[in-house]
């Protein structure tokens, strides 16, 4: 979920966050992105990438060139 | 209404309303009296097409209100596409339309834009003075070849109504010398007959040219229909009186040509409305006359009129109009109709911090920066709004709203965006990290992204069209630079002919001779995709509509990823999204796509103004000029480059008012010659008047910018510079103390204490003051794996949410661009289970809160509708009463209501943004303006995501 709120926090920006609905029960739950998180997300996010390209076969030239 | 009626309405009382209800009034009236009326009997006409469509739209609301029961109202409101709203050239141009055919004007003839007709201009301005020698000789003692050029082109553009109505001033005017050299004044007074005369041969010839061309120009309409009323008397006997109302908003920018028509048409029962505000009369430089505006009032009131003043202001906060009242009741001394009345604020309720809303944003040097700055301390805290209200009595009143501030919420208002300043906010703004917008820098169909794309239609029109070509090439389609440009050609001149010799081929048959290593392989690979895209489309051009085109051009080439990529503020994408909100009108343009590819940039297309204004995707700054933003109002109004002086160097020519004994007298035209004039001459007088009516103009441009505001103005204002003329921070230095150059932040005025406030923004850091967001505990769940699940083109996409399977990796070479994103966004790349029911119940969902569905209506378990989707085939009927039965009980849930009485809700919204070399996309299952947002700009979203992992949590 936090990838969504880390998409759109600039977008909407002051940050609002996001509402997850569970449809099973009606349960709601908001989420919330601080500041001081961002940094780690994108480092895990950033790595995570980083290990999926890894993952597959290694590549040709980049869109820049 | 026995007599003429005029209105004066302020900036902000409600002037679309006034004249909507006086048009509805009209009618009302006549039903009232049984007097037989409709459409073609009443006349309105505004100044944009913008304007236009708001009045339609409100008198359309108006008469709805009252078509209930009585069948005249419902006639009416039948016969409303019928109706004369629109602008001058529009109104000109359907009269034309109707009886200019028996008058020998072709039915066919349509306005240009300036790129046509400006061409047609000046070679008949320059063939005109090689073919009229003996008229040249006496101008060009007084002017250069130059000057002349460009008296001609600027006079034809501009004044030519006014010139074609003008005598040459004399050597004396009045027993006064024109120049007090008398040789200057007599060869002055011999070159303005002379221009006169080369102007009038000039405009016979491009007229003529342009006939044969079958096109006009804004003024040539109207010229047209003033031909046709003074020459032609069965023309002029059908027309005359024809209407019996003629409503003229925004009188004040009204030109002679135009005040005009609207004489000539008048019968003696025709009855005129007059709308406007002298204080906002800023088109001079187009040939308004304020003076108009004033004498119409005059008339009005002579011939047993009425004359109304508005003077509630709906627009603004109570303390802002302390201001504006207080500040310009000095700038515009003296009564009369061209005066300054204070207008009274609307009545509030719960409206708090009524601390000064007027601010000056001090700045040593640097006025972008001031606004920067400005800009960040206020962005994300909570302010105090007001909002109009009406109680269900029909009272308005002003409530207060608190809400945080936005990007959004600020304009930032220049005088001209010329040399750069454009530039420089965006620059300033961006340094700080805001997200920004130069309205309309250049028209929509100009801007590179747009241009880009929709170059691909000029070159299926005509493949050897080299500059649309190059356009393509060069922009984020390709992104070729020039250098690789030169490389393609240089790579296609060896190309051989059939017969052995060199064949000069286009460009765009120059790609495939290009070899490995001209260019750099990204930039290879996608200029063989355009190649490639346009080859696909080559083939059916002719079956395919200019909008089917475009978006299997965006497609191919993945346009929306690229310009996400290379615009992290996504205005690029705002522009391209709305590119094809207009699409439509393109294939309505014309039948054939060489047609419609001619018409792009002609007046059709103009209200294609580039995206930001209101979209409210845009979470941007604007920055624009005072003139862009006429008729519109912002949250906050920054009024910038408030030190913006005027270049030096005077108008080719000058023109007089002669007050003749009866009407308006006619115009006095004289050129400027070389050697200035000294007091005591015709010449300084007349220059003297033009640099004041120039001031005068200045004084509006300032009252338009500031009364754009309804919550907070804030105006820059740096330490007083020495040269040049600086209209505007000569007007506002009676703000503050004067600061004997200590480059401190100056005092307020002891006038304006309470009233204004100075922000010391040298002194202020962007991060200081901000606070900090969120009060509450942040959640943060775990985040799923990242999977490849993928390949297109050369993009590796990634999917965030695939949980415990193993990559579907197709074991292609990956690019470095990647996507990351939901699962749900490409079924085709992740075959669906048919058992998820979670997923049927995100469908069922898909259409909640679109066009006001709320869940009962899309169905229950008892009635349980099968959602328009392909993949809802596929669950059985039982699998679906189950989901509904799940979803009965969410009937009443607070988060669907919010849905359901949402504003407005976007689907599956699509959010793109770049992450170093990556691109991560994501789509939002629901996103909704609340009740936060309504009311217009200030709107505010939440992204609101209801069935985040179907399967998993719906199970």
């Amino acid at each position: 979920m936090k990838f969504y709120i880390y998409l759109a926090r600039e977008l909407f920006c002051p940050l609002l966050g996001a509402r997850l609905f569970y449809l099973k029960d009606g349960k709601v739950q908001d989420v919330f992105l601080e500041d001081e998180l961002v940094e780690g997300f994108e480092l895990e996010l950033s790595a995570r990438i980083e290990e999926a390209k890894g993952r597959s076969t290694p590549g040709t030239e980049g869109e820049e060139g | 209404m026995k007599g003429d009626l005029f209105i004066s309405a302020s900036a902000g009382t409600g002037k679309t309303f006034a004249i909507s209800e006086r048009y509805v009034e009209i009618f009302e009236e006549a039903f009232r009296s049984g007097e037989e009326i409709d459409v073609g009997d009443v006349v309105a006409i505004t100044f944009t097409r913008k304007a236009a469509g708001e009045m339609k739209e409100r008198i359309v609301g108006m008469i709805g209100d009252r078509a209930g029961a009585d069948p005249r109202w419902r006639d009416l409101l039948s016969s409303i596409p019928f109706a004369w709203i629109g602008t001058i050239d529009s109104f000109a141009g359907r009269i034309l339309l109707e009886v200019g055919p028996s008058a020998g004007i072709d039915p066919g003839l349509r306005v240009a834009a300036a790129s046509i007709y400006r061409p047609i201009s000046r070679r008949e301005a320059l063939r005109g003075m090689v073919e009229n020698e003996d008229l040249l000789e006496p101008l060009l003692k007084v002017s250069g070849l130059d000057r002349l050029l460009e008296a001609l082109m600027i006079g034809e553009e501009l004044y030519r109504g006014k010139i074609l109505a003008a005598r040459p001033a004399g050597s004396a005017e009045g027993g006064v010398p024109l120049h007090q050299d008398p040789v200057v004044a007599a060869d002055l007074a011999e070159a303005n007959g002379a221009f006169l005369s080369l102007f009038s041969a000039v405009d016979t010839a491009r007229l003529g040219k342009m006939e044969r061309e079958g096109v006009t120009d804004f003024s040539g309409v109207l010229l047209a229909l003033r031909d046709l009323l003074v020459s032609r008397p069965e023309a002029r006997r059908h027309l005359r009186g024809r209407f019996r109302y003629i409503i003229v908003d925004e009188f004040q920018d009204t030109d002679h040509l135009q005040t005009e028509i609207v004489d000539l048409l008048r019968g003696p029962d025709t009855r005129v409305v007059y709308v406007g505000d002298a204080k906002q009369s800023i088109y001079r430089f187009r040939g308004a006359e304020v003076e108009a505006f004033g004498r119409a009032r005059t008339e009005v009131e002579s011939s047993c009129g009425v004359v109304r003043t508005l003077d509630k202001n709906y627009r603004s906060h109570p303390r802002l109009l302390d201001f504006t009242n207080l500040f310009f009741s000095g700038i515009f001394r003296g009564g009369g109709p061209l005066g300054c009345a204070p207008v009274v604020p609307l009545p509030t309720d719960g409206v708090e911090a009524w601390e000064p809303r007027a601010k000056i944003l001090f700045h040593r040097e640097d006025e972008a920066m001031a606004a920067a700055v400005f800009i960040k301390s206020l962005v994300g805290r909570d302010f105090s709004f007001v909002e109009r209200r009406s109680d269900g009595d029909g009272h308005v009143f002003l409530a207060g709203r608190r809400r945080r501030i936005y990007y959004r919420d600020f304009a930032i208002l220049i005088r001209k965006l010329r040399g750069g300043t454009g530039d420089r906010y965006r620059q300033a703004l961006q340094k700080m990290g805001i997200p920004c917008y130069v309205v309309g820098e250049s028209g929509f169909f100009d801007l590179p992204e747009i241009k880009g794309l929709v170059s691909i239609l000029s070159l299926l029109a005509d493949p050897g069209n080299d500059l649309a070509a190059a356009t393509a090439l060069l922009s984020p389609a390709v992104g070729l630079d020039l250098q690789d440009l030169a490389r393609l050609r240089f790579r296609g001149n060896f190309t051989d002919g059939e017969d052995g010799g060199r064949l000069r081929v286009g460009l765009i048959d120059c790609i495939p001779q290009m070899e490995e290593g001209d260019i750099a392989p990204g930039r290879m690979k996608r200029l063989l995709r355009y190649r490639d895209v346009f080859d696909r489309l080559m083939e059916r051009r002719d079956l395919l509509k200019p909008s089917e085109i475009l978006k299997e051009a965006a497609e191919g080439l993945d346009y929306e990823v690229r310009l996400a990529k290379i615009d992290p503020l996504r205005t690029k994408t705002a522009n391209f999204r709305k590119l094809f909100e207009a699409a439509e009108a393109l294939d309505e343009a014309a039948p054939t796509l060489r047609e419609v590819v001619s018409r792009l940039d002609e007046s059709s297309f103009e209200e294609l103004a580039p995206a930001s204004v209101e979209s409210e995707e845009t979470d941007a700054v604007k920055v624009m000029t005072v003139h862009q933003a006429k008729g519109l109002e912002f949250p906050v109004v920054i009024v910038a480059e408030t030190s913006w002086s005027r270049p030096a160097g005077s108008p080719p020519f000058l023109f007089r008012r002669e007050e003749g004994g009866e009407g308006e007298g006619e115009f006095v035209f004289t050129l400027l010659p070389k050697e200035k004039a000294e007091g005591g001459t015709v010449l300084f007088e007349m220059e003297e008047e033009e640099e004041m009516r120039e001031a005068e103009e200045e004084k509006r441009t300032l009252y338009v910018a500031t009364t754009r505001a309804t919550d907070l103005l804030a105006i820059t204002l740096t330490t007083p510079k020495t040269r040049g003329s600086r209209p505007w921070r000569d007007l506002l230095s009676g703000l503050v103390e004067a600061d004997g150059g200590s480059g401190e932040a100056p005092k307020v005025g002891p006038a304006f204490e309470g009233i204004v406030e100075v922000v010391d923004c040298s002194a202020m850091y962007p991060s200081e003051g901000v606070p900090t967001r969120g009060e509450r505990e942040p959640v943060t769940p775990d985040l799923a794996l990242i999977d490849p699940i993928g390949l297109t083109h050369e993009n590796l996409r990634i999917s965030p949410t695939r949980l415990s399977e193993e990559g579907t990796n197709q074991g292609r070479p990956p690019g470095s661009m990647m996507e990351a994103e939901d699962d749900l966004a490409d079924e085709e790349e992740e075959p669906l289970e048919p058992k998820d029911l979670g997923r049927l119940a995100h469908q069922i969902l898909e259409r909640l809160g679109e066009g006001g569905r709320t869940l009962a209506s899309l169905g229950s378990a008892e009635l349980p509708t099968r959602p328009l989707h392909l993949l809802a085939e596929r669950f059985d009927d039982d699998e679906l009463r189950e989901v509904w039965a799940v979803l009965d009980r969410l009937k009443d849930h607070e988060l669907v209501r919010e849905i359901e009485s949402a504003e407005e809700v976007r689907t599956e919204y699509q959010i793109i943004r770049p992450f170093g070399e990556d691109l991560l996309v994501g789509r939002v299952d629901k996103l909704f303006r609340d009740e936060e947002g309504a009311g217009g700009s200030s709107t505010s979203s939440s992204p609101t995501p209801p069935p985040p992992r179907r399967g998993a949590s719906f199970r």
